[in-house]
């Protein structure tokens, strides 16, 4: 297929997709910015090009510089994962001018569904439902207004060419609309370098549910069912599952139906992700079309019992989909919950030094995973560090696979979320299945705490650091010193000096 | 040695008095508070603890984030602080010295390391609670710092632009009194 290929991201995706290439025999070459050169993406590859310094913009959203990187390591084909160059169209045009083989979408079809507005106007010629909002981008904020009482409060501000929560405002009067376009704005203009926004209704009580498309070059388009993505917080998903507990079978195959239509719509290729809103009434409307591999896919993956990334290599080798509509049966229920650098409660980032990470193993469970003990989480990136996925042959097997997954996992050295994850689970409303995108505006229940056992271990354990730190300190020292760095805080230091 | 720690549950800290002798190489005594003492061998490694007792063996992990402890044993975890009991008189002395003057004056830190994005206030500008501070931007997401009281901000230590560590100072609001 092809001998080298060049992965132009970071994380867990890059390494996600570096394990495919070893499965298929396939060189992998890793590119990263300065302060990324021990990530774990970069020890999984065969070679690793720096691209420039820690920004992304002077590093792994430099196309130049990852185009010279393939030629330079003779790789033939590059994967963009999610995020940074993926849904970059120009880009996209000059990996083939390049005489380089791009894995995704042509560049044709990124223009037409990578432009929110664009997108709306190509699947409405092809029948498909969308929500009422602004046709074309808000530059004056009075039009603004008038706009936005048109179509009702609550409203959304949305960056034209966003994405993840990014330059996404809720709007619930007029008196906030012109902060929130103003604020809107500038994180578009942040992470996209495009500050066009435009409105869109609130649909009340949605669900967020989208739907794996995959196309090849000779006219086949099958859908590989939905992934639930209703639990989120700021407009970012936090657990997703496959399949949705609110979608039956007709409504999965109409949207199935109306997603495949959408990406005939743009001549697609590749794999492709229709995102949905779908109300209380299972009326749904198409949001927007992510011309890439998800975050999440692995749901899709774990249920449909398939490899997306390996689809992904062989389409842009010019094969045929290997699997048939027909023969696309999902099986048993997969949840993922992603780790994130942050805190639980107020979802905070938390960049830092990780100095000890286990992740679960055992039945039914699968990690995709960007760091290990001893990586540094930078400020500059996504907070996301792993994705812990769980398989079940039913829904409640899934949820209990995953309760024990979380607590196999410890991330130490820095705060992530995993006590919002077990909050979630313990949650009455998502055990029935029966929650929408409010789920984490509501109030979760307590996390299930220590036994007194277990408390009073944990005391005794830090109570004896503290005490061989101060055994181990000159008894002279201990008098005088203001200090209160134990000895394995100091090892810990050491440790990631060698390590960075 | 007797050590008094804080087990930081909801924001809340309970105080825990643990008591350890040391018997012997790797055998300790551990007493808390007024319980019976417990005889444990101990294996130390570096953020891992084996505490071996009469019929169990227990494997805790720690982690240190400036003075807290992160614990983390059979899938629960646990924060602690070590109360150090000089540096806690001398923090009393040091209030008390002060006087009342200052107990009204709150000093505004950033939750985490970042971007300041923008400064939405100035010097003897009258804020209200809730009311935007600053903004700062890290992991590509834009944070509102709002402020935690009524008050008159007193001093502005950051400007847009400007990266700032986890803790570093941002400004400071002195209560308003009428």
């Amino acid at each position: 297929m092809f001998p080298r290929v060049l992965v132009a991201n970071r994380g867990e995706i890059a390494v996600r997709i570096m394990r495919t290439l070893r499965d298929l025999g396939i060189s992998p070459v890793a590119v990263h910015s300065e302060s990324d050169r021990h990530a774990l993406h970069v020890r999984s590859a065969d070679v690793s090009v720096c691209v420039g310094p820690e920004p992304s913009r002077e590093s792994y959203l430099r196309g130049d510089a990852i185009i010279e990187a393939a030629k330079r390591t003779g790789a033939t084909a590059i994967h963009p994962g999610y995020g940074f160059l993926s849904e970059n169209a120009a880009f996209a045009q000059s990996v083939i001018d390049a005489d380089l083989t791009w894995i995704g979408p042509p560049p044709s079809a990124i223009v037409s569904m990578g432009d929110k507005l664009l997108a709306r106007r190509t699947v409405m010629a092809a029948g498909v439902p969308i929500v009422p909002g602004t046709e074309d981008p808000v530059t004056d904020v009075d039009a603004a207004m008038k706009l936005a009482i048109e179509i009702g409060f609550p409203v959304m501000v949305k960056a034209s060419a966003g994405g993840g929560g990014k330059g996404m405002r809720k709007v619930d009067s007029a008196k906030a609309l012109r902060a929130a376009i103003e604020t809107a704005r500038r994180e578009a203009k942040g992470a996209f370098g495009d500050d066009s926004v435009y409105l869109e209704k609130f649909v009340v009580g949605p669900h967020h549910v989208e739907i794996q498309v995959f196309a090849d070059a000779h006219g086949g388009c099958v859908y590989l069912g939905e992934r639930e993505c209703s639990v989120q917080r700021r407009h970012q998903k936090v657990i997703e599952e496959c399949p949705s507990p609110f979608i039956d079978e007709v409504l999965r195959r109409r949207m199935g139906e109306v997603a495949v239509a959408a990406a005939r719509a743009c001549n697609y290729v590749g794999a492709g992700t229709c995102e949905f809103l779908v109300g209380a009434d299972r009326n749904f409307y198409f949001l927007e079309m992510n011309t890439r591999l998800q975050v999440e896919h692995p749901v899709t993956e774990l249920v449909y019992g398939v490899d997306l990334v390996e689809w992904q290599l062989r389409v842009a080798a010019g094969e045929r989909l290997p699997l048939t509509q027909a023969e696309l049966v999902p099986r048993g229920h997969a949840l993922e919950c992603r780790i994130y650098a942050e805190d639980s409660e107020t979802f905070l980032p938390c960049p830092g030094a990780i100095s000890h990470c286990t992740f679960p193993q055992g039945p039914g469970v699968r990690v995709d995973a960007g760091i290990d003990g001893g990586s540094i989480v930078p400020m500059a990136y996504d907070p996301l560090l792993a994705k812990l996925c769980t398989w079940g042959s039913d829904r409640a097997q899934a949820i209990r696979r995953m309760g024990r997954a979380l607590d196999e996992t410890v991330i130490l050295g820095i705060t992530t979320n995993t006590a919002l994850h077990r909050r979630v689970l313990a949650h009455d409303d998502f055990v029935k299945g029966l929650y929408d995108t409010h789920l984490l505006e509501s109030p979760l229940p307590p996390l299930q705490t220590a036994t007194e056992a277990q408390a009073r271990d944990a005391a005794t354990a830090v109570a004896l650091e503290r005490f061989l730190a101060d055994e181990a300190r000159p008894a002279v020292g201990a008098a005088t010193s203001s200090s209160s760095a134990s000895l394995w805080q100091v090892h810990g230091r050491g440790r990631v000096l060698r390590g960075g | 040695m007797r050590y008094t720690l804080e087990r930081i549950v909801g924001g809340e800290a309970l105080s825990v008095e643990v008591e350890i002798l040391r018997l012997g190489p790797g055998r300790f005594s551990v007493r808390h508070g007024a319980s019976e003492a417990e005889i444990l061998d101990v294996e130390a490694q570096t953020e891992l603890m084996h505490l071996h007792g009469a019929d169990r063996s227990v494997a805790v992990r720690i982690g240190a984030r400036g003075e807290e402890r992160h614990v983390h044993l059979a899938g629960r975890d646990l924060v602690f602080r070590v109360v150090d009991e000089r540096r806690r008189r001398q923090q009393a002395r040091a209030a008390g010295a002060a006087g009342a003057g200052t107990s009204g004056r709150k000093v505004v830190r950033s939750p985490m390391p970042g971007k300041v994005v923008k400064v939405s206030v100035e010097v003897g500008q009258r804020v209200e609670p809730g009311q935007a501070l600053l903004i700062i931007e890290a992991m590509k997401m834009e944070n509102e710092l709002k402020s935690p009281m009524r008050g008159i901000v007193t001093e502005i230590k950051v400007r847009a632009g400007e990266t700032v560590e986890g803790g570093a100072e941002l400004l400071s609001i002195e209560a308003d009194a009428t």
